[in-house]
């Protein structure tokens, strides 16, 4: 009986440990990173900000879930994604308000919700991770997903399962741009080819540049950059520059309908995409490609402006997602 | 002559079973029950999608091949490294019982993320040899814990009256059943497992288990009481029937292994000499440290080294790393430790009085309701803990921010480890001691403070540094609890992912170190590793 005494008072002085915050945002990207923006947000505003966070080695169900799950109380002001589709998913549960966001008028139309209830930012491309001393001849490297399925490169690239995260993403927007037919080719065409299904873009990332295994791969501009800044002899070729055009995944922020601190949120999503904010990211180590034209960023991040970007509708894409994955399951999933 | 007392109403049993009620009971069956009304009226529809596809019926059979398989090899190495460090004069074998034990401090995907940079072996027999690596301690500390137990004049006189042979065999079959609750442990483990499999599935060697699918499932989840939340609860039946069915087993194995009694004339087992055999054995007792502690602390030490970059390791790097995690996470750190350990006394606390009531009030269903936390995926757990802590009139709702959510979440989820090994305890002392307290008068709270908590305490620590290192480990729950967002585990899986290997290996072995304090510390003190873990 001591014991559940003790326990008991023990829980009742951690119940009194919860520090009061002017702001809780829930953020899925990179923590080291997004830790930065939050503190410089609480220097320059004074708000305190209680961050949670997520990992995508578990799904990335964690903040989804709970922001579902609390929907009909919410504890979230802020959700900070990584991506755009479930962000996309959310708003269609009526989980976010809107918002005018004034700091993102330049920020290009498409990546931005009509209806004000989110702003893409900083976004990540998919691109291909070329070793080159796999691949040492300029004119034998890949240009486009096709090449994937070209038997050239029999055996020799690499893909994450397009389950979650970003390929995932890739795959159902590719459903929804070239239709289900051509995409259902694309599919078939890898696994012929023998394309190694990795389990994310970090593991083709290393694959690709490690000494052994595929030469080149389907991943992620931040990760590319991991294997950059690690000193292995990579390069990224921005695919299909002369057919549909590089796939360009945005950062996403979204106000939490009827959050706890509305009007701390709507500084914080403003701040969230500002080009001061966006060039934060640029120079960080996940080098995300800033979409405000003007944003300044370092050398390795290619200007959005640069590159031919594929035309992809998110909505449309998350739509396809929901109808397409039972599918991609069966194909990956077992 | 003193009269009768009259018997104390059982306060702690009421209190334990109600906060167990509160904590997993309601939430569970609430969730489970609303499956049965998707989108406000009475449908069977997310239930009639139970292992319709073949897909899910190949991952339930990739589960249930993986669970035996890992099982036969934790028993293997896990059974066999005790029975050689207990009963043979194996050389080293004070240092290797230990060592095999703290194999449960890494997470296993950190052990499977070490056996991937040395290997580029993939699929059924890696995934099954490392998870089995990572919860051999259950069939070491359980082996141990039997082999403890067993009287050894029982053996001499078998050994005296009919042979080497049938003594073994004796002896065999008295620890059977310790045995078989630390296999059965480790196949309930490996079944709730989805990253190892995950994590060593490429192309055609893939192994992908129903664990996954249920938690994909929830990576799209639907608002509460829609079809697709109720589809996501239902598809979790098959993993939770399955579970329920082991542990069931698991618990009548540890019921038929309370064969020891604590008399002043117990005397341990003779030691075998092993003869030619001396050197092969202690080959084989190294295999599981070497796979499970040596591997991964080196290879945790390399990345923060810097070995997964390109320039070369170094040790002015390894300080770096070390460093950092040391100056930017040690906030996290402590309050991991904090969490953990408080989660550890809540697991002793609840346990107790539960285990106390299933075996000596006779209420065996309490031990048998006690295992439902173990039996639900940690996802499903934790989802109903949000519901229940969050509900608009919840009357928990102030504490859902706090973290006493993270030490209910945690206490309730190894609560079944607390009871089970409590339970056992209790079972081994007996009704004499009891009955001995009553004749001279002491009132139950005497009793138990002065005759049972003395003989339980062993095994309360034990149980404390158990749900202590699996809180430590535990991912699931950490990314759905808010408060358990700061939790290590999760932090160590968001810096891996994106790249940050050196401060992630760094942050691994510091995790490692505070795990294996408390358990380091019960072994210097008792000096045997059997009973720091049973």
């Amino acid at each position: 009986m001591r014991t559940i005494h003790a326990v008991l008072g023990a829980l009742l002085l951690l119940a009194s440990c919860g520090k009061e915050a002017g702001l809780v945002a829930y953020i899925a990207t990179d923590q080291h990173t997004s830790e930065r923006i939050v503190r410089l947000f609480e220097q320059r505003t004074g708000i305190k900000v209680r961050a949670r966070y997520d990992t995508e080695a578990n799904k990335t169900v964690g903040l989804v879930t709970a922001l579902v799950e609390e929907a009909d109380n919410p504890r979230a002001d802020v959700f900070w994604n990584n991506e755009i589709v479930h962000t996309i998913r959310l708003m269609g549960q009526h989980v976010f308000r809107v918002h005018d966001w004034p700091t993102a008028a330049d920020i290009p139309d498409r990546y931005k919700c009509p209806g004000g209830h989110y702003v893409g930012f900083a976004a990540r491309a998919r691109i291909l991770i070329v070793n080159t001393e796999k691949l040492k001849d300029p004119g034998e490297r890949p240009s486009s997903m096709w090449d994937l399925c070209d038997p050239r490169f029999k055996g020799k690239a690499a893909m994450a399962r397009p389950l979650t995260g970003t390929t995932l993403t890739h795959v159902a927007a590719l459903y929804a741009t070239l239709g289900e037919e051509k995409a259902r080719a694309f599919l078939d065409g890898m696994k012929k080819n023998e394309v190694y299904f990795a389990k994310s873009n970090g593991a083709v990332m290393r694959i690709v540049a490690g000494k052994d295994g595929p030469a080149f791969g389907f991943t992620d501009t931040d990760d590319f950059n991991v294997a950059r800044r690690k000193g292995f002899p990579v390069l990224a070729v921005y695919p299909d520059q002369d057919g549909i055009g590089t796939f360009v995944i945005p950062n996403t922020v979204a106000l939490v309908k009827g959050g706890p601190h509305p009007e701390n949120a709507r500084k914080f999503a403003d701040f969230l995409v500002s080009r001061e904010v966006e060039e934060i990211l640029a120079a960080s180590p996940s080098a995300q490609i800033p979409l405000h034209p003007d944003a300044k960023a370092p050398d390795q991040v290619r200007p959005f402006s640069s590159f031919k970007a594929a035309e992809w509708d998110p909505v449309k894409t998350a739509e396809t997602m929901d109808r397409i994955l039972p599918e991609l399951r069966k194909r990956f999933g077992r | 002559m003193r009269g009768r007392r009259k018997p104390l109403p059982p306060w702690g049993t009421i209190i334990s079973l109600a906060l167990f009620g509160l904590c997993a009971v309601l939430p569970l069956s609430w969730m489970f029950l609303e499956s049965f009304f998707p989108d406000g009226s009475f449908g069977l529809d997310a239930w009639r999608n139970i292992l319709a596809t073949e897909t899910e019926r190949l991952q339930l059979l990739h589960s249930l091949i993986l669970g035996l398989c890992a099982t036969l090899f934790a028993v293997l190495l896990g059974s066999g490294l005790a029975w050689a460090t207990f009963r043979t004069d194996l050389p080293g074998r004070r240092l290797l019982g230990p060592a095999g034990l703290l194999c449960l401090l890494y997470p296993p995907i950190v052990t499977a993320m070490a056996f991937a940079d040395l290997s580029s072996a993939k699929g059924l027999p890696v995934v099954a040899l490392l998870l089995a690596v990572s919860h051999a301690p259950f069939c070491i500390a359980l082996t141990a814990r039997g082999l403890r137990s067993v009287d050894g004049r029982y053996y001499e006189a078998a050994l005296l009256a009919r042979g080497r042979l049938r003594a073994e065999l004796l002896l065999l079959r008295a620890v059977l059943p310790d045995i078989l609750a630390g296999a059965l442990l480790v196949f309930v483990f490996v079944l709730s497992n989805h990253g190892v499999p995950e994590f060593f599935s490429v192309k055609q060697k893939t192994w992908f288990v129903y664990s996954e699918a249920i938690f994909l499932r929830w990576s799209a989840p639907g608002k509460p009481g829609s079809l697709r939340s109720a589809e996501a609860v239902a598809s979790s039946v098959p993993l939770l029937l399955l579970t329920g069915l082991v542990l069931y087993f698991c618990l009548k194995a540890r019921r038929r292994g309370a064969l020891v009694t604590v008399t002043s004339e117990f005397r341990p087992l003779p030691s075998r000499s092993l003869g030619i055999w001396k050197g092969p054995l202690f080959v084989f007792a190294l295999v599981l440290p070497a796979l499970g502690l040596a591997l991964p602390t080196l290879r945790m030490c390399l990345w923060a080294a810097g070995s997964t970059a390109n320039f070369g390791v170094s040790l002015e790097k390894a300080l770096d790393s070390f460093r950092r995690v040391l100056v930017e996470l040690s906030p996290d750190l402590g309050k991991t430790l904090g969490l953990a350990s408080l989660a550890g006394l809540l697991v002793c606390a609840l346990g107790l009085p539960l285990a106390w009531a299933s075996v000596r009030r006779k209420r065996p269903w309490i031990e048998a309701l006690g295992l439902l936390p173990m039996a639900v995926p940690g996802i499903l757990l934790g989802i109903a803990f949000v519901r229940a802590w969050n509900a608009p009139h919840s009357p928990l709702r102030a504490l859902y921010e706090t973290p006493v959510l993270c030490v209910a979440g945690y206490g309730t989820r190894f609560l079944p480890l607390g009871i089970l090994a409590l339970a056992n305890a209790l079972r081994r002392f007996p009704a004499s001691f009891d009955e001995a307290g009553v004749l001279a008068g002491a009132g139950f709270l005497r009793r138990f403070a002065r005759i049972h908590l003395p003989l339980l305490l062993p095994s309360l620590v034990s149980v404390w540094i158990l749900a202590y290192i699996l809180g430590l480990r535990e991912l699931d729950l950490a990314v759905i609890l808010p408060p358990a967002n700061d939790m290590v585990a999760r932090r160590l899986a968001n810096i891996v992912h994106f790249g940050n290997e050196d401060v992630g290996g760094a942050l691994a072995v510091l995790l490692c170190f505070g795990a294996g304090l408390p358990l380091l510390l019960r072994i210097l003190l008792t000096g045997r590793a059997g009973e720091a873990a049973s």
